[in-house]
């Protein structure tokens, strides 16, 4: 039986912190004063700055599908800040087995089939599209997030797009809830 | 000038006139003063060369004797502080004779065992020279002034006739300081959330009995600003020093007023009294680039 079938999804926040400086080659020295009517000494300080990112301002998104509305979207949008002159690459896997073409929600006997596009600006239409599991490094040039700061983004500065579309097989699942967790992995490139 | 010591006794009196041996001068012995003392390691020396002349019947000029030098206070070399005689620096006194090399220590208040060489009269030359030595380190221990002895030089022919003279040794202790005991510090790795900090504990020695000094910090920024830096950037540190009282800000090229240096050793007998403590801000690392920063702190103390 055909009735109103709407899922949702949980997004679920996947926050990496990685560096691209391995390790530490501090070369630190201290000398001694010498006894004298004054006297002198130095010592040296040193600091590691990593290759910092964070993702947050994620929600959960849910897509309500009314029979023979067509296909259902949603985007949601969130930030990405990583260290200065620092760029980021994206990953996404989700908890269920990868669908067809890509993602599928659980329901409790069936699943809906959709889609992620991921742009690395929330205004525009830079949409590239996400295979369960690749990283996406924008033709290996990687992503620019924001920076300085406490570190987090004034506003958004990336967005996902999920679609479940009517061809696929939302016009044929069971009315009742699906879903599915997303985990957006960041690294420094 | 000389004191001529006559022995009392006249059997001496006709043993003088039989072999006519006895030290009839010295001449051209002065004060020996180390002036304000410099720093260094190692011993201090001074010399101070005179002459002694010594007559054997009626023209020789090598007629033998014997020295000695005995404080006119106590019973060693110390150099007695002027303010304090409790407190000295122990000396070493050394006699040359410079006509036949030979090098004598001396132990004070008793005459050589090996005889000198005498001139048979002091014109125009010197044949004695009396070495003084102080170890830096003795020095530096006693806290700044004056410290100075007089001695008497004995000379003593083999009439057992003796001829004396007086002199000073002097030498000024400064106030003295020493930093030692510095670390690096590493800060180690921002974490994307939390102020990094570190501190270094280090030995402020000082000779003066007060104890206080002040510290000078200065970083290697414009102005002496506290610093790290990868190329050009740069993060800010902050930084502050506790001398066993707390830690406070220190603002670069600002001498504070300190306390609690130590005067036990040059390096505090291994132990420390002062620390400086370095930080840098959350709010400045997040602004900053990947890479290894680093920088130098200088710390300059000096006496009040």
């Amino acid at each position: 039986m055909k009735g109103c079938t709407h899922w949702k999804r949980g997004l679920a926040i996947g926050v990496v912190a990685a560096s691209a400086v391995t390790g530490s080659a501090l070369v630190n020295a201290a000398t001694q004063g010498t006894v004298g009517t004054s006297s002198t000494g130095t010592l040296d300080v040193s600091i590691l700055v990593p290759d910092l990112v964070l993702v947050n301002n994620l929600d959960d998104v849910a897509l309500t599908y009314a029979p023979a509305g067509g296909d259902v979207v949603a985007s949601e949008s969130f930030c990405i800040w990583a260290t200065p002159g620092t760029l980021y690459t994206l990953s996404i896997s989700s908890v269920t087995p990868t669908g067809t073409p890509t993602f599928q929600a659980q329901g409790a006997g069936s699943s809906v089939q959709y889609t992620v596009d991921f742009d690395d600006q929330v205004a525009g239409a830079t949409w590239e599209a996400v295979t369960e599991g690749a990283t996406l490094d924008n033709g290996a040039a990687g992503y620019t997030g924001a920076n300085g700061a406490t570190p987090g983004c004034v506003t958004d500065n990336a967005r996902l797009r999920i679609t479940a579309a009517e061809a696929g097989n939302l016009d044929a699942a069971d009315a009742g809830v699906y879903l599915d967790t997303l985990t957006l992995l960041v690294q420094p490139l | 000038m000389a004191n001529l010591w006559k022995s009392a006794a006249a059997g001496l009196l006709l043993s003088f006139w039989i072999n006519s041996w006895a030290v009839v001068d010295i001449s051209g012995l002065s004060d020996i003063d180390f002036g304000a003392w410099s720093p260094g390691s190692g011993v201090l020396v001074a010399n101070e060369d005179f002459c002694v002349a010594e007559r054997r019947g009626s023209s020789a000029n090598d007629g033998p004797y014997q020295v000695m030098v005995a404080p006119l206070v106590g019973r060693t070399f110390n150099l007695l502080s002027v303010t304090d005689p409790t407190v000295s620096i122990p000396a070493v006194i050394t006699f040359q004779d410079l006509l036949s090399n030979l090098s004598e220590p001396l132990v004070p208040l008793v005459f050589s065992p090996r005889e000198m060489t005498g001139f048979a009269n002091c014109i125009g030359a010197n044949n004695a020279r009396l070495v003084v030595t102080l170890a830096s380190t003795d020095v530096a221990a006693v806290p700044p002034g004056e410290y100075e002895s007089l001695f008497r030089f004995s000379g003593r022919g083999t009439a057992n006739r003796i001829l004396s003279d007086d002199f000073w040794v002097r030498i000024q202790s400064r106030p003295l300081i020493r930093i030692s005991g510095l670390d690096p510090i590493d800060l180690g790795r921002f974490d994307g959330t939390n102020d990094l900090r570190g501190r270094d504990d280090f030995c402020v020695f000082s000779n003066s009995p007060s104890g206080t000094y002040t510290l000078t910090v200065t970083g290697q920024g414009s102005g002496g600003d506290f610093l790290v830096a990868s190329g050009a950037a740069q993060i800010p540190l902050d930084v502050e020093i506790d001398d066993g009282t707390g830690f406070v800000p220190v603002t670069p090229n600002a001498p504070l007023p300190q306390d609690n240096a130590s005067s036990d050793g040059i390096d505090c007998g291994g132990s420390s009294n002062a620390a400086v403590r370095v930080s840098a801000r959350s709010a400045d690392l997040v602004d900053a680039a990947a890479g290894v920063y680093s920088g130098e702190l200088t710390l300059m103390v000096s006496p009040i």
